[in-house]
């Protein structure tokens, strides 16, 4: 038999199809990304009257805005660019040594004070039965175990800052969403500035770095440890208050 | 003398497109890979403020570990100027979201504790009515929150 040329498909079409998908996903979908600030809230628990919380004022660092968008930092008016310098200065004030009665006092923790405290909470719960009181006991607990844990890694005492040491955020209700964020993205530049030093000297990799990975990483255990270390020597203690106009 | 030809010229050769296709799949690929979908159109005006300190939710969303909520005013008149929530295709009050939440999350057959909660706020809602909103979310113990925001510099 003759050899036959087997004739040409016309793809002139295929264009045309190919633009009609382009469309459907231009139409289906949006480009921006989804991104925001991750916040972890506490628990709300009751706590009982006969726990004593230590508060003194060194060991607070009260940041107020109100619906004119003037912010006050301590006693101080303070512009939103000037906060990062003073919750870094907040923080680093005594790490090395204690200098400035005005900042927060940082502690020596030990292997001795951590098996101590954890032995003492487990006595405490022993007779306890209220329930509210067992969480509030057991959260405390979990922390020591997270600063054995340190010691542990670490082979040796660190000095932490004061537990009770807070950076609080009080807002009207009137105040913008934009200066509430605004205020966090100073406090956290300033923390994680701080984390990623301490993460370079242990490890030798920025904090920032090892959130992205853990986060991009699909069981999300990669640095798991890592990071929960880097956290618990410089912890994030943000409080909002509650707004004073709120009814 | 060079002579000029006179009508009754060739016809301009036809542009070969076959590689017209591959051009426009290209563009294809590139919109498929560089866009995420989009899941709920939203029913309030959000103008996200920016910040440099944000976290990629991509990975998180891919997961299924976050659910949107959008606070702001309304779009359509009709619906008032009275800053609202928008819960999926609804309209909702800091009443309603921990109803909502603890439904959305049972769906899932998660735990309430690894979802996060992301609360993407206009810039000029004030701060009173987002502590109500997490109040409720904090009684149903929906602890994660994140704050959506744009990354970039912010104006301040």
């Amino acid at each position: 038999m003759a050899k036959r040329a087997i004739p040409e498909i016309n793809a002139g079409s295929m264009a045309d199809i190919a633009f009609l998908l382009l469309i459907f996903f231009l139409v289906t979908t949006t480009m921006d990304k989804d991104t925001g600030m991750l916040r972890q809230m506490s628990v709300k628990i009751d706590v009982p009257d006969n726990i004593e919380i230590d508060v003194r004022k060194r060991n607070l660092m009260k940041i107020r805005a109100n619906a004119q968008n003037q912010i006050m930092v301590r006693t101080d008016l303070t512009e939103i660019p000037d906060i990062k310098e003073k919750i870094d200065m907040f923080y680093r004030a005594n790490m090395v040594s204690e200098t400035d009665g005005e900042f927060p006092e940082y502690l020596p923790v030990n292997k001795y004070t951590c098996d101590t405290s954890i032995a003492a909470i487990d006595k405490y719960l022993e007779a306890v039965e209220d329930q509210a009181l067992i969480e509030f006991k057991m959260a405390e607990r979990s922390e020591w175990e997270k600063r054995l844990m340190v010691i542990n890694t670490l082979k040796g005492p660190y000095r932490e800052m004061h537990r009770s040491a807070a950076i609080q955020i009080e807002l009207q209700t009137k105040t913008h969403y934009e200066i509430l964020i605004a205020i966090m993205n100073e406090i956290k530049s300033a923390i994680n500035d701080i984390r990623d030093e301490k993460a370079k000297e242990i490890y030798g990799i920025p904090y920032r770095t090892m959130v992205q990975k853990r986060d991009l990483d699909g069981k999300g255990t990669l640095y798991k440890d890592e990071i929960a270390l880097i956290e618990v020597l410089v912890p994030e203690r943000i409080v909002e208050l509650k707004p004073a106009d709120l009814q | 003398m060079a002579k000029f030809k006179k009508g009754g010229g060739k016809a301009s050769p036809a542009i070969n497109t076959s590689a017209l296709p591959d051009i426009i799949f290209m563009l294809l690929f590139f919109f498929m890979v560089a866009t995420t979908s989009k899941d709920i159109d939203p029913m309030v005006k959000v103008e996200r403020p920016k910040s440099t300190e944000t976290v990629d939710l991509t990975p998180f969303k891919q997961r299924n570990e976050i659910d949107f909520v959008f606070i702001g005013k309304p779009l359509k008149a009709k619906f008032g100027d009275q800053v609202r929530l928008q819960l999926d295709g609804q309209f909702g009050d800091p009443e309603t979201i921990g109803k909502w939440n603890r439904v959305k999350v049972d769906d899932k057959g998660a735990q309430i504790e690894d979802v996060i909660t992301c609360l993407k706020t206009d810039k000029e809602v004030g701060y009173g009515y987002i502590y109500k909103v997490k109040e409720a979310l904090r009684d149903v113990k929906a602890l994660q929150v994140a704050y959506g925001a744009e990354q970039g510099k912010p104006k301040y």
